[in-house]
């Protein structure tokens, strides 16, 4: 009896750290490893009955430092403002009152459906365990869909199901509360490659909390060549800051 | 079941099964994303050399800019002199000002920026002389030091809370003289280094005593955000600070704390007990959710002449909106000699360019306390219903 124990216990270890070893390879398709990224992010948001409003970011990463940072662009009026992530915090500038401040990595990105987490690396490994898993024909893309629960309380989502390619790239994520009510739904159409990894360049966000506000997000100028260590620090919102 | 139930069933069937259908006919907002596999295309490793890089193009796009701003704010009050027995009162005023600035960035490592504004005095009906609120120059060696020179702000703290201290800007009179900071990357942040001036420091002595210094490291250890700073002016205070921000669930939390000491010999003699001073904060900051929180606490060792223990709370109702206006609330309060305030504010759009702020202040505490000497938009009100106007224009 102890030994089917220690059977049993061993297979449902096995099966745990399998499930994990894929949401670390999903993981490892889009970490940049020791490559900067730098782009310009345009950020479409469609509110049904208020029309289209659109911004402009540009964004650099540095995954094996834990880095981004965001400068807007467009609206005029947001031009110099400001995000820089290190490690779990997120530092907020506002060039009108040249301060610095800190808030969680949850936000929503400018008051759109986007989240500043939606610019960066996902850690799905690190943040969630697999609950099930089925597979889907999604599209032209045969999909192994996972059901995702959050492992701690630092994430902006505490329930996920997320859409799979055979290249182990997530082709569309669903965003739940804790009471499995339907948040957001991401679909990402369009990758870019570098080397083994993968930057995604076509976001299309369905906020359903929102009224089903639609957020597209496209990327140009898409570069691995390197950032010098000042973009990733304060002193460099304010020396681009107007 | 009877007919008649059984027509109904069927009835309700067929409504349901017409609103799944019309359920389907709604626009798929993914339709055609993934209709066929698209190619993931490796980019060329020939990226173009000469193309100027993304992080240097945002700093010269514009090589130089000019912008102006008018601003004009008119508003009246109506309250109460005192809580018992007082007078009624009514005050009003406006307030117009101007400014323009310049910002040239000829090259990616040369920038001059200048900022002038007037206002227009109530009592002479004149405008002010031009103010220089800004002048600097950035200077940035090999991507590496930045240099900022010339008449800067800057801030250094955690605080928030509008209505409270802030004990922790070291800094806040830098932006009264003349400057030359220093920024390179440490750590996982930098390190500054600040060196300053303001006419109140400047004496008859040899210049480094009119010279203040201040100094900070910001860095990351694990998910808590540190900063180290450390101020120094000849003949006035040594004062050090520490800084740690952590992200905790939905919440922000913050800790601060500041440690002044005489630096004079002679004033050493006399007051050899170091000053402390802390802050504590917690924000709950969700743009989504009916309630945003701020609150802070702050201790102070020293409490003779100024404000030692009190405590700020902040909320904002992000998605609430009364008439248009978005609604607030603050409250301070000093425990030392029991005074505080309290703030019922309405603000938001009114029509295109002006905004309006509805405010309902009140202020408690005995004659003399430190909050019935604040300053505030109350005058010598206890009590009272403020309405303010804004135009902004910015070109």
């Amino acid at each position: 009896m102890r030994s089917f124990a220690f059977v049993l216990f061993f297979f449902v270890s096995l099966v745990s750290l399998t499930a994990q070893n894929l949401l670390s390879q999903i993981d490892s398709r889009v970490d940049l490893g020791n490559q900067d990224f730098s782009g310009e992010y345009t950020i479409v948001q469609e509110r049904p009955g208020q029309g289209t409003s659109s911004m402009k970011a540009a964004v650099f990463r540095r995954d094996r430092e834990d880095k981004f940072l965001i400068l807007l662009m467009e609206p005029t009026v947001d031009r110099g403002k400001g995000y820089l992530k290190i490690g779990d915090s997120l530092l907020l500038y506002d060039p009108s009152s040249r301060r610095f401040t800190t808030t969680s990595a949850r936000d929503r990105f400018q008051n759109s459906n986007a989240r500043t987490s939606d610019f960066f690396r996902t850690s799905l490994a690190d943040d969630y365990s697999i609950e099930s898993e089925t597979t889907e024909q999604l599209g032209a893309y045969r999909t192994r869909v996972l059901t995702l629960v959050a492992t701690n309380t630092q994430v902006s989502f505490p329930r996920m199901k997320i859409w799979v390619d055979e290249n182990l790239l997530i082709r569309k994520t669903e965003d739940y509360s804790l009471s499995g009510q339907l948040l957001r739904t991401t679909a990402i159409p369009r990758y870019q490659q570098f080397g083994s990894s993968y930057v995604p360049t076509q976001l299309v966000i369905l906020d359903v909390l929102a009224g089903n506000e639609r957020t597209a997000l496209s990327v140009a100028r898409a570069s691995v060549s390197p950032v010098p260590d000042l973009v990733f620090t304060q002193g460099y919102l304010e020396r681009t800051s107007r | 079941m009877n007919r008649g139930s059984r027509w109904l069933m069927y009835s309700l069937l067929c409504l349901f099964g017409l609103a799944l259908f019309g359920q389907e006919e709604q626009e798929d907002p993914f339709a055609g994303l993934f209709d066929e596999v698209v190619s993931d295309t490796p980019v060329e490793e020939a990226e173009d050399p000469l193309e100027v890089p993304l992080y240097t193009e945002l700093i010269t796009q514009d090589p130089i800019r000019v912008e102006g701003r008018v601003s004009f704010e008119g508003g009246a009050g109506v309250g109460l002199t005192q809580w018992t027995g007082g007078e009624l009162d009514a005050q009003g005023g406006f307030l117009m000002s101007a400014g323009a600035s310049v910002d040239a960035r000829p090259f990616d490592y040369l920038r001059f920026f200048g900022s002038l504004s007037t206002e227009l005095d109530q009592s002479s009906l004149r405008f002010t002389n031009p103010a220089i609120d800004e002048l600097f120059l950035d200077y940035t060696l090999q991507e590496w030091a930045f240099f900022r020179v010339g008449k800067q702000s800057l801030t250094w703290g955690i605080g928030l809370h509008p209505g409270l201290p802030k004990p922790g800007n070291l800094v806040g009179r830098v932006q009264d003289g003349a400057s030359v900071r220093l920024f390179v990357p440490a750590g996982t942040n930098g390190i500054t280094g600040l060196v300053y001036s303001t006419e109140d420091f400047l004496g008859p002595g040899p210049l480094y005593s009119d010279l203040a210094y201040a100094g900070s490291f910001e860095t990351n250890v694990g998910p808590i955000s540190t900063g180290f700073f450390a101020h120094y002016l000849w003949d006035d205070l040594l004062s050090g600070m520490v800084t740690a921000k952590i992200p905790l669930g939905p919440l922000d939390l913050g800790l601060q704390f500041r440690s002044d000491w005489e630096s004079s010999q002679v004033a050493l003699a006399h007051f050899a007990e170091p000053r402390f001073r802390v802050l504590s904060q917690v924000v709950y900051y969700q743009p989504q959710v009916p309630v945003n929180v701020l609150a802070e606490y702050i201790f102070d060792t020293q409490t003779s002449d100024n404000p030692g223990h009190m405590v700020g709370l902040g909320l904002t109702f992000p998605t609430l909106r009364i008439l248009g206006l978005r609604p607030g609330l603050s409250w301070t309060h000093e425990f030392g000699d029991h005074s505080g305030q309290v703030i019922l504010g309405f603000e938001g759009p009114l029509v295109p360019s002006i905004s309006g702020t509805l405010a309902l202040p009140a202020i408690y505490g005995d004659q003399g306390t430190y909050f019935r000497n604040q300053s505030t938009d109350l005058g010598n009100m206890v009590v009272g219903l403020g309405l303010k106007l804004t135009l902004n224009m910015t070109f």
